[in-house]
């Protein structure tokens, strides 16, 4: 038998395993080549990357089901993969896993208006979602940059969040149903979406947030909420965090089409201005030193009620408001433009932790004073979503600090009781850190829960528990 | 008496949107929002701006339009313009630019004015030749495509940048000045400039007032006529390859690309 050596030893699937995931799916669907294999390897941020000897794409919930038996029979673990934009390192292999690619599940069933519900596939990406709903005069709450790529069940196992929390919840409070496969290739089915059902445990949102790890979602139902016609977008100049939560409390309490609060601060927007070429929004040549964005919607046009609401607070040092579509694009820039811009500043250390909203302000001083002591002449971009206490924190320059700081901010983190993980999961990434924020008592339970639904251990090795915890 | 500056505003459906066209070939407003003329923006910033430095100055937003106009006068109101002139009647409907100019150069007339200032073009009709049509129908000196405009003892001067030359103007007052997009970034109104336009006064004037027959004016009057529309054909959807399960489409695929000496 000719022996075949290549450098760089990939990992190889049982003969057999391959022939059967094509009998399931047709061979075209089952890729083994490494040139195809590739793009499912390494995620969206260059950062976790991983051997694979295949990936599957099955067509509908069948065809997972049998690729899951398959799978199990020859003991190959398997990493449910998605739109693969997350940033936690959850969905490439790790160290050989077969990846099952939900991206063919993308069957858009009609919009039930009686409900206000839809069901879809779960590979289905959101903007796909969004476009079909839409067109029923429906809208999805949760809305992420990622969307053109980022799938609906990706978005379940992550509980993803994003810019509209604050008024709908993230992915746990749209989702009403779900249809997922074990490992074992059982298939679970709670699509009904009955709004009201309290007959024992509630499996459906046990699957959300369960980053691959108890089974493979292949169905959501969601609930869908109005399409808004009017909006009104400002942004706030404001001295410090504390006067930015006292603002949005004031809003909170009188206006309840508020969508949007999302906060930054002097030194990203600086470094927005410079990556896009934007002019500040306001007239002042000194920068202030907080910017906080608000944006409601509704059918009528709510900028008076926010108007209203502020119209006599002491606190606002400038405002700018768009209600039209180019300006309120224009405006939304000068906080969506963050990410873009502290990836060109450099490979920052990411950081997504929330903390109770009466901690935020101390937090983020203590923030800022861990990055001086751990990591002199590191460049530090806190900004976030302000009404969930979410802090997104971006430290480039950091060096060889990187490990340091990270654990220095989560333990502050855990201190002040808030968590470690506010919106993008705990993957690999953060598995190790888990203990800072859950008892023992918890981190028991959700192993004996994950050994009840996987006993074998074949989905998602690696995610959410870590052999090393910190 | 303050220094006049009038700054003639269009309302226009939003680009980003898209756009139909009525029956009678006009552009279908109903089907899209409405907004102030991006460009126009510049052309209101840079009159508040020559407003700043004149000091002793007033500022009147212009504009001939449909009742959402008003919309548009609101927002040039709330970043800072003190007052605004609403032209609109329905005889109006379908004006072309002859007719447009004839209609603001009389409403210009009446409200005085020592400079009048536009944007350099319209994001909707996109002609660009109203400041030129208005100087001309007022006999005052145009400076057109200015990036930057200043007044001084009764003169205006202004710099045009050109593909090959930069030129520094000036005429004597009162006169036409149209501003590009490079003249300056149009500030947004904030929450004090939206509660001080609620209180800001808009003169609605019709044809009758500026003493215009309707029949000069409108479809009737246009110099030129659209005869016929038709929505551009889309792009065609090109060659589909569906696969066969096996993996035939791959072939398929190439082949094409070969064809086409893509590869
Ligand atoms: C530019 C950008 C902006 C972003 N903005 C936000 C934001 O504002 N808010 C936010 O919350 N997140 C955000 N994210 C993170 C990311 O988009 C979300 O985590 C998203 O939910 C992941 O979806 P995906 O389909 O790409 O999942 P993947 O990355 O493919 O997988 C993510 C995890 O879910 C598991 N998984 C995927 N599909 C399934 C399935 N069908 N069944 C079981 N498990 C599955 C995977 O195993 C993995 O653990 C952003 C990402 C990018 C790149």
């Amino acid at each position: 038998m000719p022996v075949t050596a290549t450098l760089d030893a990939r990992p190889s699937a049982p003969k057999g395993l391959l022939a059967q995931l094509a009998s399931i799916v047709g061979g075209y669907h089952v890729l083994s080549d490494p040139d195809l294999t590739a793009g499912h390897e390494v995620d969206w941020t260059g950062r976790f990357t991983g051997p694979t000897p295949v990936v599957v794409r099955p067509r509908n919930p069948h065809e997972v089901a049998a690729v899951l038996r398959a799978c199990a029979q020859y003991r190959v673990p398997v990493i449910p993969q998605g739109g693969n934009t997350g940033l936690v390192g959850g969905g490439v292999p790790r160290q050989g896993e077969a990846v099952l690619s939900t991206t063919r599940l993308t069957d858009l069933e009609p919009v039930d208006r009686l409900s206000g519900q839809v069901t879809v596939g779960a590979g289905a990406t959101l903007a796909a979602v969004q476009r079909h709903v839409r067109e029923a005069g429906y809208d999805i709450a949760v809305d992420l940059a990622a969307r053109d790529s980022a799938t609906i069940g990706g978005m379940v196992a992550t509980n993803a969040g994003g810019l509209r929390v604050l008024r709908w919840g993230p992915m746990r409070s749209q989702v009403v149903g779900v249809e997922a496969v074990l490992a074992d290739g059982r298939v679970m089915n709670r699509l009904s979406g009955l709004p009201k059902d309290s007959s024992g445990y509630d499996l459906t949102q046990l699957l959300v947030g369960s980053e691959g790890t108890l089974a493979v979602i292949t169905r959501v139902r969601l609930r869908l909420i109005p399409l808004f016609t009017d909006r009104v977008t400002v942004l706030l100049a404001l001295q410090d965090t504390a006067t930015a939560l006292r603002v949005l409390a004031l809003v909170r309490g009188s206006v309840p089409s508020l969508d949007s609060a999302e906060i930054t601060y002097a030194d990203g927007v600086a470094l927005v201005h410079k990556h896009l070429r934007l002019p500040s929004p306001f007239r002042t040549p000194t920068p202030y030193p907080v910017h906080l964005l608000l944006e409601c919607a509704a059918q009528r046009d709510p900028a008076d009620d926010l108007i209203e609401a502020l119209e006599r607070s002491p606190d606002l040092l400038d405002s700018a408001i768009a209600t039209d579509e180019p300006s309120r694009r224009a405006l939304w820039a000068h906080r969506e433009g963050h990410t873009d811009a502290v990836n060109a500043a450099g490979v920052p250390l990411k950081l997504d932790v929330a903390v109770p909203l009466e901690e935020l302000a101390a937090f983020e001083q203590e923030v800022r004073g861990l990055t001086v002591r751990h990591a002199p002449g590191a460049r530090l971009v806190l900004f976030g979503h302000l009404a969930e206490g979410n802090y997104h924190v971006n430290i480039l320059d950091a060096g060889d600090r990187d490990e340091e700081l990270s654990e220095a901010v989560l333990r502050a983190v855990a201190r002040r009781g808030g968590t470690i993980s506010a919106e993008h999961g705990i993957g690999v990434a953060k598995a190790r850190w888990l203990s800072l924020t859950r008892a023992a008592v918890d981190l028991d339970l959700a192993a004996v829960t994950k050994r009840a639904w996987d006993p074998e251990a074949l989905l998602n090795p690696g995610v959410l528990f870590s052999a090393d915890p910190a | 008496m303050s220094f006049r500056l009038v700054v003639c505003v269009k309302y226009v459906p939003d680009a980003t949107a898209d756009r139909r066209f009525a029956q009678d070939t006009t552009t279908d407003r109903e089907s899209v929002d409405g907004l102030l003329s991006e460009l126009d923006e510049h052309a209101v910033e840079q009159a508040l701006r020559l407003a700043e430095a004149i000091g002793d100055a007033e500022v009147t937003a212009l504009t001939l339009g449909p009742d959402g106009a008003e919309t548009a006068l609101r927002k040039a109101l709330a970043m800072g313009v003190d007052k605004a002139v609403h032209v609109q009647d329905d005889a109006v409907h379908g004006t072309d630019v002859m007719g447009t100019s004839a209609i603001v150069a009389r409403a210009l007339e009446l409200t005085g004015y020592d400079l009048v200032v536009c944007g350099m073009a319209s994001t909707d009709g996109a002609m660009g030749v109203l400041p030129a049509l208005l100087a001309e129908r007022l006999g005052v000196p145009q400076l057109t495509l200015l990036s930057e405009v200043g007044v001084e003892d009764g003169v205006v001067r202004g710099r045009r940048d050109g593909d090959a030359a930069t030129e520094d103007l000036r005429a004597p007052l009162p006169a036409v000045v149209s501003v590009t997009d490079r003249s300056g970034e149009a500030r947004y109104p904030s929450f004090k400039g939206v509660v001080a336009a609620r209180k800001k006064p808009v003169r609605r004037l019709d044809l009758a007032d500026l003493g215009i027959e309707p029949g000069t004016v409108g479809l009737r009057g246009a110099w030129t006529v659209v005869d016929h529309i038709a929505a551009r054909p889309q792009r065609r959807a090109g060659a589909v390859v569906e696969d066969d399960g096996e993996g035939a489409g791959a072939g398929q695929l190439a082949a094409f690309l070969a064809a086409g000496a893509f590869i």
